[in-house]
This record gives C-alpha cells, sequence and structure tokens, in this order.
C-alpha cells in the first residue's frame, strides 16, 4: 500500500477498531484469541486494501471465518503467541467498566455454547445492529436462515443458567 | 420471540463489551509493514529508454490541450489550438518556478511534524541516506512510539537520479506503480500459498487478481503527489513533478485555497476513475505541502503539515516522547 491508503487504513481502523474488537471478544468468548483474531484480520484487510470495496463488511466476514477455522483447528493446534504486546483492552477509564467486568464472564460463557455461525447471527444481527437481510449477506445464507437461527439462539441463550438472570434483571421476566 | 428478548440481548452484549478498546498502534504497524514490502524498490531499476519517454509525451500533449476543468475551461475554450496555458496551468507553473529555487536539504535526518485526523500528532524522522523511517506519535490511545520502518521512503540519492523532464518523469510513474503492482500481486500470491486450502477458497479471501481500473492519468496523479510531501525529494525533481501535474488532465486548482488550519495554500486535487479525490494544499510562497487529505469509497483521511526540519544529529527517540 501507498503513503495515502495506508493513511486510509488507518482512519477506518481508527473509527472501527473498538467495534471490530468487541465483535471479536463476542465471537470468540475469550479475549486474548479476540486480540489474535483482531489482528490477523487487520493484516488481511491490509493485504487485500486495494481492492476491498468495503472495509467493514469485509472485516466482519473475515473474522467470522477465522473464529471459523480456528474452531476446527483448535485441537490440533497450540496457541499462537500475539504479533503485539498483549496490552490489556480494557480501560479503566470507561464509567462502564464495573458493569462490563461483571457482566462479560457470563455472557461470553453463554456465547460460547452457540456453534460458531448461530453466533455469528446473533453478534452481527444485535450487537452489531444489522438488519436480517445484511447478516445474511455477511454470512452467505438465507435471511430465512438468520431469522429462525437468531430466535432459536435468543431462547436457548435465555435457557442457559448465567444468563437467566441477567435476562430477568434486564427486565425480561418469563 | 418478544422484541423486549432481543433489546435484553442487544443491551447486555453492548454493556459487557463497552470497556473494551482496540489496542493502538496496532494499525500503523501493520500498515508500516505492509508499506515497507512494495515501496523500497520503486526508485530503482527503473530505466527510461527515449522510446518510452516519446510514447508518454505524445500522450501529454493531447492531455495538456485538454482544458483541467474549473475556471481552466472558459480560458481554453476561447484559446486556439495553440499552447496558450490555463489559469490552473499558470498556477502550478509558478509553484514548479518556486520549487526549482528552493533550497536542498542541509541535514541528513529530515524531522517533519504532522497533525492527522482522529486527533494524533506524528513526528516521523526520515534518514536521506538509507531510507530509513522512525515514526512518533501521541494520541488517544496510542503507544508513543511505532516501529522503526526499515528502508521505507527512497533516499534522497534515489530521487537524485529520477528524470526532471516531465515527459520521462510521468513514464517513470507509470512505470513504478506496475512494478509496485507485480510485486504485491507476488507477494499476495505467497500469502494466499500459506493459507490452508479451504480458506484460501473462500471468496473474500482469494479474490482473483484483477486490473485496478484505474487510468495512466489517474496513476500519474497519485504516484505525484505521492511523492510530492516526501521532503527527501529535490528542488528540481519537485519542480519536474509540478510540471507534471500540470500536464495531466483533471486536475483542479484553486490558487487562492486555505487549507484546514487556516494557511493560504493553493490547492491541487483529482478524482480518479474510482471516485477517490486526492487533495494537496501547496504553501505558494515555498511549495511545500501543507495539507494532504483523500476521500473516496474506503473512508476519508487527512494530514497537517506543521513543520519540516533536518538536522545533521541523529534525533533520539526520548526527543519525541518515544
Amino acid at each position: 500500500m501507498d503513503r495515502k491508503q495506508a493513511r486510509a487504513f488507518e482512519e477506518f481502523v481508527r473509527e472501527s477498531g473498538d467495534t471490530l474488537l468487541r465483535i471479536a471478544t463476542l465471537l470468540t468468548s475469550d479475549r486474548h484469541a479476540a486480540e489474535d483474531v483482531y489482528q490477523e484480520t487487520l493484516e488481511r484487510l491490509a493485504a487485500r486494501w486495494a481492492k476491498v470495496d468495503n472495509p467493514g463488511a469485509f472485516c466482519r466476514r473475515v473474522l467470522h471465518n477465522i473464529v471459523v477455522d480456528r474452531a476446527r483447528s483448535q485441537q490440533r493446534r497450540p496457541r499462537e503467541l500475539s504479533l503485539y504486546p498483549a496490552a490489556d483492552s480494557s480501560d479503566p477509564r470507561s464509567g462502564d467498566r464495573l458493569a462490563a467486568v461483571e457482566l462479560r464472564p457470563a455472557l461470553l460463557a453463554a456465547l460460547g455454547t452457540l456453534a460458531p455461525q448461530q453466533r455469528a447471527i446473533v453478534v452481527l444481527r444485535y450487537f452489531d445492529d444489522r438488519s436480517e437481510a445484511e447478516v445474511a449477506a455477511l454470512l452467505g445464507v438465507s435471511p430465512g436462515t438468520v431469522k429462525s437461527t437468531a430466535s432459536r439462539a435468543i431462547s436457548r441463550l435465555r435457557a442457559e443458567p448465567g444468563i437467566a438472570e441477567l435476562f430477568s434483571s434486564a427486565g425480561c421476566p418469563d | 420471540m418478544s422484541m423486549l428478548h432481543e433489546q435484553a440481548l442487544r443491551d447486555l452484549m453492548q454493556r459487557s463489551t463497552a470497556d473494551l478498546h482496540a489496542p493502538g498502534g496496532v494499525a500503523a504497524g501493520i500498515a508500516a509493514r505492509h508499506r515497507r514490502r512494495t515501496v523500497r524498490r520503486r526508485a530503482l531499476g527503473l530505466a527510461v529508454t527515449g522510446a518510452a519517454a516519446g510514447t508518454a509525451f505524445g500522450v501529454i500533449a493531447s492531455g495538456a490541450a485538454a482544458p483541467t476543468g474549473g475556471r481552466g475551461s472558459a480560458s481554453a475554450s476561447q484559446s486556439g489550438p495553440g499552447i496558450r496555458l490555463t489559469a490552473d496551468q499558470i498556477t502550478l507553473r509558478n509553484l514548479s518556478t518556486v520549487a526549482a529555487k528552493s533550497s536542498p536539504l542541509s541535514g541528513r535526518y529530515v524531522v517533519m511534524k504532522e497533525r492527522q485526523s482522529g486527533g494524533v500528532s506524528r513526528t516521523s524522522v526520515l534518514d536521506s541516506l538509507t531510507g530509513d523511517v522512525w515514526t512518533f506519535q501521541q494520541g488517544p490511545g496510542i503507544p508513543a512510539q511505532l516501529p522503526e520502518a526499515k528502508n521505507d521512503s527512497p533516499t534522497a540519492a534515489d530521487f537524485a537520479q529520477m528524470p526532471t523532464s516531465p515527459a520521462a518523469l510521468r513514464a517513470l510513474l507509470v512505470q513504478q506503480n506496475q512494478q509496485q503492482m507485480k510485486q504485491f500481486q507476488a507477494w499476495e500470491r505467497q500469502q494466499l500459498a500459506k493459507l490452508p486450502p479451504a480458506l484460501a477458497k473462500k471468496k473474500d479471501i482469494a479474490v482473483p487478481v484483477q486490473a485496478p481500473g484505474l487510468t495512466d492519468d489517474d496513476i500519474v496523479f497519485s504516484q505525484a503527489t505521492d511523492m510530492l510531501w516526501n521532503p527527501l525529494v529535490g528542488p528540481a525533481l519537485k519542480a519536474a513533478l509540478f510540471t507534471v501535474l500540470e500536464q495531466t488532465p483533471g486536475v483542479q486548482v484553486n490558487p487562492a485555497a486555505t487549507d484546514a488550519d487556516g494557511r493560504a495554500a493553493v490547492k491541487i486535487s483529482r478524482t480518479d476513475s474510482l471516485g477517490e479525490t486526492i487533495t494537496v494544499y501547496e504553501n505558494p510562497a515555498t511549495a511545500t505541502v501543507l495539507e494532504t487529505g483523500g476521500i473516496g469509497p474506503q473512508g476519508t483521511y487527512l494530514d497537517l503539515y506543521l513543520s519540516i526540519t533536518s538536522t545533521n544529529t541523529a534525533p533520539t527517540a526520548s526527543q519525541y516522547g518515544g
């Protein structure tokens, strides 16, 4: 990439990096794995920058593909070392930190019980606020699959012991 | 499923990740490594033959007769088939004259301070002998020192070897781009070969290498403006670059613009075939860059150049908070 492309790439990451890392965290249920996946995604984006029309969509697809690929090879490969120092990506200045730290383990554990595609559908549909059609296009499935999978995944999450009470505390009694 | 449950899940996912922030500097580090693969060799091993230069000149001559747009159109349409210059061309010609008279760098190291969109202050130190670039930056959530990029820039000597005849320089810019594309494609094939076959087949990764859909004029403008910011470019080459811009169709010039910091500037911009607009603001008195920016389908960026100085003492990281 030339200097201009490098700048546009950095600017994209500056604007979208937090969201992409959060998506990676929800997809992997593991903050360190999430940083690895996030960085690998950016590596692939940088390699193809000149040809990528929609960097946001590209990254979401690649995040999901890497997570699926890792899930398949998890038993065969030891965890790779991060390319960068494992800085604590949790910002202590954030007023939401306490809430986040308390909620995260239960939510990530519950998401971890879903299959990778189910998880990707739930995360893109609700966390990333994509429409059913957008999620379908991103993951290469039909909108009907998105709708039914999201519905089943929510029922399943609500049945998880750790998360049932979070649902009720969020004002969703059964 | 009730809307309430969807909303509760949305809320849970947002609250449980709200404190996570992407580690700063990762993007700049990745960008620096990807730049290193292609940029270094751009200045080397490129011989421009007389024939190639002649061909390029033919293209330019026909291009120069066409108005460059904007205010230039009116004056050009009034002139005959002669060589009367448009107002835009005169402005660029003046910049070329100023550049030719500017003094070359006196020290080995060039220190360039920039302010970038996103609230980042960046200081780059370029070694004119080796082309090495150190970058230091300060901004929200960003570590002070970025990796040193070896050979990230052509050296001052590389630039000094480039032709200063506009036709030959234009031919070189096109040739450089072709060489960079070939290097990029070779590198990309290597990367794809490393992926597991199942992944390499996926559409989003294994996109076939395609022609980028840019014209020679698009490439010339992009390459020329990508050299204009570089303080290792000497007066003669810089003057020639402005002349190349003067002869490139589609270039828009505003001689009385101001940059994002309110400094008086000549604004030079052009929109390429893929819809990206690249803009450069030049100081009319010194022909040095004040601001560069891009707006395109992939996003926008803006860099303000605050100062460019040179020194013979190797700067230390601590000077810039590294």
